[in-house]
């Protein structure tokens, strides 16, 4: 009986080291390269491609091939699907989305416009955004619940419209000079970075100012924020070609990813994001990819 | 009888216990750097003649006479017989501001640790042991610095650098010690400045720079050499309904407006006028009224990208002058630069652009399937390999493409 009892105690203290080596494996484990989205197959390689949207809907990655004026879609396993280019008119394109109605958003750099393209009426409208009669720069792009959020590179605010353009809430960092230079809607709010400060702001998608994290950890040029499912910032230095991770009190916690052309180096990261499986997804204008990750 | 040998034998370990204890004083004291650097002074002075060594100020150490302190007697790697590299050894007392200098951005000298460039570690007639005239010391680097003009900013002709720089670091590239207005401040009154600029568009007087030469100038009131347009001829033309904003300068700089149609631009993301972060409204020391030399201003920003390449071993020559190849108002290529990467390169390396490594469109780089560029293999700005290239050139380089060799 004794016996027995020394034996279990054993088991039952083996299995909880085991359980915790693993759980703290996993919270800190290396990040491991997936997938690479490239685009050989489409017959062109992507040239300064700048942004990346994930269709939850259909399940794919659709990535903005901005010097190439096209935008590419590829499965969810990395599979070349098509390329779209709206007949050559697209000049620049910097962001897209594709809405629940089947429209397609697209930010147009070499225009400055908003472009809205409905895929089957094959009819594409033009916008060029205002906002108190100052023309805005639309740079990145993101969607929640039916509202387009932009960020106008002119001011650093990030701007909050309906479908029909209406403007909503302006998302502005309070009382400084400098503004946000990426944003993202997760978990119910709007975080923005601002790389001058170093700091995160995460305001309620009523435009509210909620919390301001100021990052621990000194970076070199912090280019593009994702907010992980935990709650963790990741931070693409583009300078460094490296990923800064922070909690959520903006603690830091570790640095992966490093400069180069082979497989699971990055150069030049201009966005990164979380696809809805959990993977992040890095896009390189440098080496003209995006590389998936995961762990 | 019991205590008389008690006694005996208790004086004998006094005296005993008192050999040891003079031993180890003498020991200690012998072995401590005041008593025997006082010796090797005193040595040292038989050959260095003592009277180089004397001035208003001393530096504690050479005044008592503590040579080894920083010198090795015998024999050394560096230098003057020293101990150890030049800044090492004054941050071994000067502890804070080991720390403290890196803050912000370093003066060059503080930043490669050549305290003697502005300090004597011995003597001097200057404060702070500054080795000579402090202008003098100054202007001894920053040689491009107009020094003669019709009028003189007096803390410019007093050579009294120190007034508005601050000479070990700062946290702006013009290393001035505060807010440039704030500087200007603290000697002109802002309420007699508010006064003799009666027309001024804002309520708050400020931004003086964007107007005045703080050293000096050949117009009078020390106004910079070229002018805005607009500012010349009448100030309404741009102030006349509130804040100017970057879209009210774009509507005259037209070429300005198509350069920033490009992937990246310097729109900056500024709540006020991003354009005036660079530009001067009114005045400035060139054409482009630019509010600094060309590298400081980059660096106001970019200053990770100079600390970076600063120190490497191989860099491109006339690296300060980054308009060269980066298009500094936007550019749809890598970098900012003006064109591809073979482009930019070839408009110098005109031979390496027609006989080299294979480049262009049809030579794809295998591991991402770009083309191939100057710049897959050379990084310009400066790396520690020959020809600023990337790795090594014997091999490293090389194989990360050709595998197989």
């Amino acid at each position: 009986m004794t016996k027995l009892t020394l034996i279990r105690s054993i088991l039952v203290i083996v299995i909880l080291t085991i359980s915790t080596a693993v759980s703290c494996y996993a919270r800190s484990a290396p990040w491991h390269w997936i997938l690479t989205l490239r685009g050989d197959a489409s017959g062109k390689a992507m040239d300064m491609p700048y942004s990346l949207y994930v269709d939850r809907m259909t399940t794919r990655y659709y990535v903005v091939d901005t010097y190439n004026n096209r935008l590419l879609s590829f499965s969810k396993k990395g599979k070349f699907l098509h390329v779209f280019n709206a007949n050559r008119t697209l000049k620049l394109p910097m962001a897209m989305l594709h809405d629940t109605n089947g429209i397609l958003w697209v930010v147009e750099r070499g225009k400055n416009v908003l472009v809205k393209i409905d895929l089957k009426n094959k009819k594409m409208t033009t916008f060029h955004l205002k906002y108190h009669s100052l023309t805005l720069f639309p740079d990145r792009m993101h969607e929640f619940n039916g509202v387009i959020y932009l960020l106008d590179k002119m001011t650093g605010n990030v701007y909050a419209f309906n479908k029909q353009l209406e403007l909503l809430h302006c998302f502005k960092v309070p009382k400084s000079s400098s503004g946000f230079i990426d944003f993202k809607v997760m978990r119910g709010a709007l975080w923005a970075l601002v790389m001058e400060t170093q700091t995160v702001y995460r305001f309620d998608l009523n435009g509210k100012l909620r919390q301001v994290i100021h990052l621990s950890k000194e970076m070199e040029f912090p280019y593009s924020l994702a907010i992980g499912p935990t709650g963790m910032i990741y931070i693409a230095d583009r300078h460094k070609n490296c990923i800064f991770v922070f909690d959520g009190t903006g603690e830091y916690r570790y640095t992966f990813l490093n400069l180069g052309q082979d497989r699971g180096k990055i150069y030049y990261p201009s966005e990164i994001d979380f696809d809805p499986w959990g993977r992040l997804c890095i896009v390189e204008e440098g080496n003209g990819r995006v590389e998936i990750f995961g762990r | 009888m019991k205590i008389t040998v008690s006694l005996r034998y208790n004086r004998t370990i006094l005296k005993y216990i008192g050999i040891i204890i003079s031993f180890a004083i003498f020991i200690i004291l012998s072995f401590s750097r005041n008593s025997f650097s006082y010796t090797s002074a005193t040595i040292c002075f038989k050959c260095h003649k003592k009277s180089h060594f004397v001035g208003k100020i001393v530096h504690p150490p050479v005044a008592k006479g503590q040579c080894i302190i920083c010198h090795n007697p015998h024999c050394s790697k560096y230098k003057g017989l020293l101990r150890d590299k030049e800044a090492s050894l004054c941050y071994n007392c000067h502890k804070k501001y080991k720390v403290l200098f890196t803050q912000g951005i370093e003066h060059e000298p503080v930043r490669k640790g050549q305290c003697l460039t502005c300090h004597d570690p011995h003597c001097s007639n200057y404060s702070n042991l500054i080795n000579g005239r402090l202008a003098d010391k100054c202007f001894k680097c920053h040689k491009k610095l107009i020094r003669h003009f019709a009028y003189i900013h007096p803390p410019f002709k007093k050579g009294q650098c120190v007034v508005c720089h601050d000479p070990h670091h700062a946290n702006n590239s013009l290393l001035l010690k505060r807010d440039s207005d704030d500087i200007c401040f603290s000697c002109h009154k802002k309420s007699k400045m508010l006064r003799v600029h009666k027309n001024f568009p804002t309520k708050d007087i400020g931004d003086c720079l964007s107007c005045h030469d703080p050293h000096g100038s050949n117009n009078k009131y020390m106004m910079r050499k070229f002018l805005h347009g607009p500012y010349k001829q009448n100030c309404s033309i741009c102030h006349n309904k509130g804040k100017v904003t970057a879209e009210d300068c774009l509507r005259c700089h037209k070429d300005i407006s198509k350069k920033l149609l490009s992937i990246h631009n310097h729109l900056l993301g500024a709540q006020g006028n991003g354009c005036i972060i660079c530009h001067s409204p009114h005045a400035g020391d060139s054409k482009a009224l630019l509010r600094a030399p060309q590298l400081l201003l980059c660096r106001t920003c970019h200053e990770d990208t100079y600390e970076r390449n600063q120190d490497s071993l191989y860099v491109h020559p006339n690296i300060s002058n980054c308009a060269e190849c980066h298009q500094v108002h936007g550019s749809s290529r890598l970098a900012m630069l003006k064109e591809d990467g073979n482009k930019v390169c070839t408009r110098c390396h005109a031979t390496q652009g027609k006989f080299t490594h294979p480049i262009g469109a049809k030579a794809r780089d295998p591991r991402t399937g770009q083309e191939m560029t100057c710049v897959t293999c050379h990084h310009p700005m400066g790396t520690n390999y020959k020809y600023e290239l990337k790795l090594s050139g014997k091999e490293d380089l090389c194989i990360q493409c050709h595998k197989n060799y």
